[in-house]
């Protein structure tokens, strides 16, 4: 009974995580209607901007976050600017192509920099937990969730109380009527893309804190941040959040039937079945579930 | 006035027009008629396969051998991809899952094969033997994943790829007493004496697999790949049935890629899965077609030329940047030339005026 609870609360907690990690990757398909390979290259680099960066600086990895995260965002800015934006009129695939290139350099990169060498951030606090009676609650794992929340509620307000967010919410919404009301679509993109860019280099960031790293970080929670953003629905945020649970609970609960080694298959598994059975995400299957108490008058 | 067919109806007010309707009415010099050139694409892959053939006959340099029989299951394996990610232009990346279940049912049926049956057959016919199974399966698999994952579209298939590599790489890791695990198993040393013979098992196999996309690329399967590739909703609403084309040429594609890998397995001595299901052989498989021209016939090949001549000149001498030059050829190609070379080599009679 304590280890179910544990891996519930658990799951819960990474499932902040996931849900900052997967938003980056569905604010940039809303916007731009690009799916971001490099995605996976970025989490990788935001971990291993977090582990560098406090070491040479001596801080405490959450203090370097910011930093991480305004590095990133002009990183995406110029990603977008200098290479996806050629490709605007070509077809999807040829976008995906350029970023899944991308990617490789960005894995080549951290190899020749970092060396393929095993890293962890650790902190005065890693190894400390939480009881509160059954419950034992490692402390970064609380952590990491708050940041993440915050993060996502921040991302949140800007979405909807800023003129420029109402923008990017417009242009996921319909294109050329954005352009008719003189909506600047391509300078928008480039925020779009920095602010996907720069969650996800946050999420990396905060993941190191959680497991270990190396330059094939990424792969795996490129994938569950899809599966996520499948299952959601991909455009919506609370869509997005309940995937991440979903994924989450789902990834922790199943090393109870099978082995840890094949816990990676889980959100693949995930991945089809949403695609198969709830093609438009979650959200759409609950909003087609009407609930007509009385017959609407003719 | 009446036009003959063929013809541009011009106004003689329009000066410019007329120039350019002249200009598209004169008929270009063509070399050869229609008829002839028909058979040029199988008499080139004869013509390739000869040379392949010969090349035993006119050098005992061990080394050389190799890499051409690399070379020629390399060739299979980017036209093989290319019949699924170009043709139909349903861009997979976790093709290294077929490769590595066509290697393992090779590896497995010479190994266990002797001993589970009591079954004495000579190495070279069970090798043989033992490919169209490795094709097979790969294929079921490819039929069982297809299913599901080629109701997406476009990227969407493309995401669900990596997923099916993954799995199927984290499977066989864990399926250690077929797979060996992350220790891999043994091949005899008996293998390598039947190089001889994967060499033209593998230089045979390149032809016919050419062949066959020449075959294809002209069959009404063909056209209906082409015409999803060119927009899905439009084929579909012309009658092509497009699941069933896109699950079809994903199968094709394993079969082809399922047999490289058999042969493959028949010149190594250790197999695991870490090499055979790893992702870069996916990256391999997807980074021959695009440099040479995805979607054409001959771009393929060109490209698992280019990338064997990377791999030997380049790669050899900088093991740690194969990521950046993949990754920049990737991104190069995409940026300025989705062609490939082959998209490259038809622009420049363009440019001259042609």
């Amino acid at each position: 009974m304590a280890e179910f609870l544990n891996t519930t609360v658990n799951a819960i907690l990474v499932a902040g995580l996931y849900a900052t990690m997967s938003y980056g990757l569905a604010l940039i398909w809303g916007v731009m209607k690009i799916i971001n390979l490099s995605h996976a290259g970025v989490l990788m680099l935001g971990a291993y901007s977090t582990w560098w960066l406090s070491n040479t600086l001596g801080v405490d990895a959450l203090v370097t976050l910011p930093i991480t995260a305004i590095a990133f965002f002009l990183l995406g800015m110029v990603i977008e600017r200098v290479l996806v934006r050629r490709l605007a009129d070509a077809p999807p695939i040829t976008t995906l192509l350029l970023l899944f290139g991308l990617w490789l350099v960005m894995q080549n990169f951290a190899y020749s920099v970092f060396t393929g060498d095993t890293r962890a951030v650790l902190t005065p606090y890693t190894q400390s937990n939480l009881r509160f009676g059954l419950l034992t609650i490692p402390v970064t794992w609380l952590v990491t969730f708050a940041i993440g929340l915050v993060i996502l509620l921040l991302l949140q307000q800007f979405l909807t109380r800023t003129m420029a967010g109402n923008a990017i919410r417009a242009l996921a919404q319909d294109r050329d009527a954005c352009r008719l009301v003189g909506i600047d679509a391509e300078c928008l993109n480039m925020v779009a893309f920095g602010l996907g860019t720069m969650l996800a280099a946050v999420a990396g960031g905060l993941l190191a804190l959680l497991f270990s790293f190396s330059p094939e970080f990424g792969g795996p929670f490129q994938l569950k941040s899809f599966a996520i953003i499948v299952l959601g629905g991909l455009e919506s945020l609370i869509g997005v959040a309940v995937a991440s649970l979903i994924v989450a609970l789902a990834e922790q609960w199943s090393v109870a039937v099978i082995p840890a080694a094949l816990q990676n298959v889980v959100a693949f598994v995930i991945l089809v079945v949403a695609l198969v059975v709830l093609p438009n995400g979650i959200m759409a299957a609950v909003r087609q579930i009407e609930w007509r108490p009385f017959r609407s008058p003719r | 006035m009446s036009t003959r067919p063929g013809r541009v109806p011009t106004r003689p007010t329009a000066v410019g027009l007329t120039a350019a309707a002249a200009a598209a009415a004169r008929p270009r010099p063509r070399p050869l008629a229609a008829a002839q050139r028909r058979w040029l694409n199988p008499l080139a892959v004869l013509l390739l396969f000869a040379l392949t053939a010969a090349v035993p006959w006119l050098t005992t340099e061990p080394y050389l051998v190799l890499v051409l029989l690399t070379t020629a299951i390399y060739v299979a394996m980017s036209v093989g991809w290319n019949l699924v990610g170009g043709f139909a232009g349903q861009v997979s990346f976790g093709h290294a899952a077929f490769y590595g279940m066509g290697a393992y049912t090779t590896a497995l049926l010479l190994l266990r094969l002797p001993g589970a049956t009591g079954l004495e057959l000579p190495a070279p016919v069970l090798m043989i033997l033992s490919l169209p199974l490795a094709g097979l399966l790969a294929a079921v698999f490819a039929v069982l994943i297809g299913i599901p994952t080629l109701r997406l579209r476009g990227p969407f298939f493309s995401i669900a790829t990596i997923g099916v590599g993954e799995a199927v790489r984290l499977v066989a890791l864990y399926a250690e007493p077929i797979t060996g695990g992350g220790f891999g198993l043994s091949l005899p040393i008996s293998f390598s004496e039947l190089r001889l013979l994967s060499y033209y098992v593998a230089a045979v196999w390149m032809a016919l697999v050419i062949l066959g996309a020449w075959w294809i690329e002209r069959s009404k399967f063909g056209l209906g790949l082409a015409a999803i590739r060119l927009d899905e909703d439009a084929a579909q609403t012309l009658g092509v049935d497009t699941t069933r084309y896109k699950v079809l040429a994903l199968a094709l594609s394993a079969f082809v890629v399922g047999v490289a890998g058999g042969i493959f397995t028949t010149t190594q001595f250790y197999l695991s899965p870490s090499s055979v299901f790893a992702f870069s052989v996916s990256i391999t498989m997807i980074l021959m077609p695009i440099v040479g021209g995805i979607g054409t016939l001959w771009g393929p090949v060109i490209g698992a030329l280019v990338y064997v001549l990377l791999r030997e000149q380049v790669i050899a001498s900088r093991p740690n940047d194969h990521l950046f030059i993949f990754g920049f050829l990737l991104i190069l190609v995409m940026l300025f030339e989705p062609g490939g070379i082959v998209g490259l080599a038809r622009r420049v009679p363009r440019r001259l005026g042609r």
